[in-house]
């Protein structure tokens, strides 16, 4: 049997850039979208955080605990989640997220000035997940799925 | 506040509606992951597998989002043609008890025992890995659940694999266990992992086997499920 790690999520419910917002939105209004994102992120659980190929990738560019949940959203646009493993208390944390085009689908999205554009958001939530991680003070809350 | 939302996402993760649909979304992330994982053995990009597979790179893309099937269905012309071009049996796709990190672990345990496995091998080497993986890491690396039978742990789920590993299988880019090769060498190297006899009188020493009181040429039993 799996030891599951324990699931937090970062929940400011006024922060339209916390995971709590997201999920927020999505109860009662898009319940496919809902349940598509929760069964990533307990399978994702479910394999001690590792980030599992096609769904998560780590960062290792940036940080090499942070790691990207990557959940198809609609037709056109890419979920990406923020989230990193506390291996001492064995605990999930998720933080941010971001929602954009995907860009092996949209491959033209990402060049000239519109993709200069969209590159610049996408590591600025990278940066807002490094903040958010680094901040001991943030308050995150139990998530059960 | 915050807690109407924990409340409100239990009920709904809960709610005897939605199990299906988060069971049928898991199938479908357990096949996005094979078909990912068996392109770059192969090493090819999302269109030529669609070219290969009679389909379109769109296809390929929302199967390996889990988004494509879980609208429409797979067909099970899709699955063949699918498992065809990835060169790999049927069952690897469409059985529920394959998933991919259990499959690259049987294949990187080939590559250092050398040779087919037997199935004493098959058996007790990923047991032996999964006790030292939740000692390490918390997790178990296999996607088996253990229950004792007299010849030891076992999870029938291992026969699937068995069939898998032809000699058309030659190369495997692993995707999801190449981080963890030190913590499989290390489990290996406590291990008679050439010496299916020794293995099964180890597996009596472990603490899942002694904790329900198993012991070799005692009172045999079975059925009892291994807690790792």
């Amino acid at each position: 049997m799996t030891k599951d790690l324990k699931i937090k999520i970062f929940q400011d419910l006024n922060n339209p850039r916390s995971i709590g917002y997201l999920l927020n939105q999505l109860i009662d209004k898009d319940e496919k979208t809902l349940i598509s994102i929760l069964t990533t992120i307990r399978h994702i659980s479910e394999q001690g955080g590792f980030p599992i190929p096609p769904h998560a990738k780590p960062l290792k560019e940036v940080n090499n605990e942070i790691c990207e949940m990557r959940i198809k959203y609609d037709l056109n646009n890419l979920l990406r989640i923020y989230y990193f493993v506390n291996k001492e208390e064995k605990v999930m944390l998720l933080l941010n997220f971001i929602i954009k085009p995907d860009g092996r689908k949209f491959p033209a999205d990402y060049e000239g000035k519109k993709g200069k554009k969209l590159l610049k958001e996408i590591g600025a939530s990278v940066e807002y997940a490094l903040e958010l991680k680094s901040n001991k003070e943030l308050l995150y809350t139990d998530l059960e799925i | 506040m915050n807690n109407i939302l924990t409340e409100k996402l239990l009920k709904f993760t809960k709610d005897p509606k939605n199990q299906k649909s988060f069971s049928r979304h898991k199938k479908m992330l357990i096949l996005a992951e094979k078909i990912y994982g068996r392109r770059k053995d192969l090493n090819l990009s999302q269109s030529d597998l669609a070219k290969k597979a009679g389909t379109t790179q769109r296809i390929i893309s929302e199967l390996e989002h889990s988004f494509y099937a879980v609208k429409q269905g797979l067909t099970e012309e899709m699955y063949d043609k699918l498992a065809e071009a990835l060169e790999i049996d049927r069952d690897y796709l469409f059985s529920d008890k394959i998933d991919r990190k259990t499959f690259e672990l049987f294949a990187y345990l080939e590559s250092k025992v050398k040779k087919k496995l037997d199935v004493m091998q098959l058996m007790k080497l990923p047991y032996f890995i999964d006790l030292h993986f939740i000692k390490e890491l918390g997790f178990q690396i296999s996607n088996f659940t253990y229950i004792r039978y007299t010849f030891g742990p076992f999870d029938k789920k291992v026969y699937a694999y068995e069939s898998l590993f032809t000699d058309t299988i030659t190369k495997i880019h692993y995707s999801y266990i190449k981080d963890f090769f030190s913590i499989i060498d290390s489990a290996l190297e406590e291990l008679p992992i050439n010496n299916g006899d020794k293995l099964k009188k180890e597996s009596y020493n472990t603490y899942p086997m002694k904790n329900i009181g198993a012991t070799l040429g005692g009172k045999e039993g079975w059925g009892e499920l291994l807690i790792l």
